[in-house]
């Protein structure tokens, strides 16, 4: 039996996981003034912290083996996700259009990681580390090009794990609050533009900072949605390529601009 | 990639978890339930029904075209996405209809089981996450940081720009 098999008769975790969905739409969505910004905390929150408490040790209620069993049905829990946004993209199709240049430029916008990363990573005092963590937002692309590029026991694949695990573990949490709070504070931005600096290639974090959005402007739901899909749809198109031609060759430079002056590592099968 | 048979069955289980956590979240089930008797609720359970199966077709669809095409390029999703696009464009046959349908499931709702499932497999990261200690993880909110701003800063300039 393999492991997908034991996962689907795992009866404990889709009893768990539609347990916790109850709960969380039973508390439902809250929105709580800290200083000037406005967070507000959604149903999709308390699903994923109460699992994460699930998860504690002392709790004796989820092995090692029912995670790892879990975490191979992941993939497909948002195929219906991926559905929904496509029909929300549709019945805006003309709109999305209409922001095309918008949309496609702001996708360079991704490269805002390298320049907030990097210098951030070498005064923490990463070295080589510093470019795979800084390079990308570490979804499951970035860990490929940099496996191939770097391989994944070096300081670079470190690095871009360690990202991945942060983005796994604390990603919804805080891209949801990052999102509730840009757009209390920060009145410069439209709700459309940060509808489109949602979609960043992962359909978790896109979810988790939409999410607030359409909280605060319900009546622009739809259209804030569909940008926000067209936009992480277009991340998930170009990421791989804004990543090998720019951001990438960026970082490198950047990183030896702060100092650090180490060739990057080369994968071990490649070595002569 | 899980077998198709596997997909099959916990699409199906996905589908239950959604139904239930949209008919208590977003359709209010148990308030209404509470005010109006059970009939009224349960009849909001089957306004979702049609909606929730519309997507289960376009999920179908997607992962179908995934494995007729030989180049393996896109991931499974990229087709699903393209799929319930193509059919709710105005001007498709019966986009309006399938539009309603699938209006009565509450997208935000939607990740609400996606982020329990995730929530319950997170645990096997913690270990990780020790191991590579605080250093890296603050980079990587730095890291979420600047794609967010970065990419909205970009998006606010440019839609000014095409305003003018």
């Amino acid at each position: 039996m393999n492991i997908v098999d034991r996962a689907l008769r795992n009866w404990k975790l889709h009893i768990l996981a539609l347990i916790l969905t109850v709960i969380a739409e039973l508390i439902g969505p809250y929105s709580f003034d800290v200083g000037p910004a406005k967070l507000v905390v959604l149903p999709l929150l308390y699903s994923f912290a109460l699992g994460a408490l699930c998860g504690l040790p002392a709790l004796k209620l989820l092995s090692k083996d029912d995670m790892i069993e879990t975490s191979s049905l992941v993939g497909v829990t948002f195929f219906f996700l991926m559905a929904r946004y496509g029909t929300l993209v549709g019945p805006n199709f003309w709109k999305v259009v209409h922001s095309a240049p918008a949309l496609i430029l702001q996708e360079f916008g991704n490269i805002g990681t390298v320049f907030f990363g990097i210098p951030i990573a070498v005064m923490l005092g990463l070295r080589r580390e510093a470019v795979g963590a800084a390079f990308s937002n570490a979804r499951e692309s970035n860990i490929a090009i940099v496996g191939e590029k770097y391989g994944m026991d070096s300081p670079e694949g470190i690095g871009v794990m360690g990202v991945y695990v942060t983005g796994t573990v604390f990603g919804a949490l805080f891209c949801s609050f990052l999102a509730s709070f840009v757009a209390s504070t920060m009145p410069f931005f439209s709700p459309q533009a940060l509808a489109m600096a949602c979609g960043t290639g992962s359909a978790g974090m896109m979810s988790a900072s939409l999410a607030p959005l359409v909280k605060m402007w319900p009546d622009m739901a739809d259209e804030l949605s569909a940008l926000a899909a067209a936009s992480n749809m277009c991340s998930g198109l170009d990421g791989v390529y804004m990543c090998v031609f720019l951001s990438l060759p960026i970082s490198e430079w950047l990183v030896r601009l702060c100092g650090v002056k180490e060739a990057p590592s080369v994968p071990t099968g490649a070595k002569n | 990639m899980m077998k198709s048979k596997q997909m099959a069955i916990f699409l199906i289980i996905c589908a239950v978890q959604i139904l239930i956590g949209n008919w208590v979240g977003s359709q209010q089930g148990l308030t209404v339930w509470g005010a109006q008797g059970a009939a009224a609720s349960a009849a909001l359970l089957q306004d979702a029904i049609p909606g929730l199966l519309v997507l289960l077709g376009i999920v179908a669809g997607g992962v179908l075209i995934y494995h007729l095409i030989p180049w393996k390029g896109l991931p499974a999703v990229a087709y699903i996405v393209t799929l319930g696009c193509v059919v709710t464009v105005p001007g498709f046959p019966g986009a309006e209809q399938l539009t309603a349908w699938v209006s009565k499931i509450n997208f935000i709702g939607l990740c609400t089981p996606i982020l329990a499932y995730a929530g319950l497999a997170v645990g096997k990261d913690i270990g990780v996450l020790k191991q590579q200690g605080w250093r890296i993880v603050v980079v990587g909110l730095f890291v979420f940081v600047g794609t967010f701003i970065g990419s909205a800063v970009i998006a606010e300039l440019v839609l000014r720009a095409m305003a003018h």
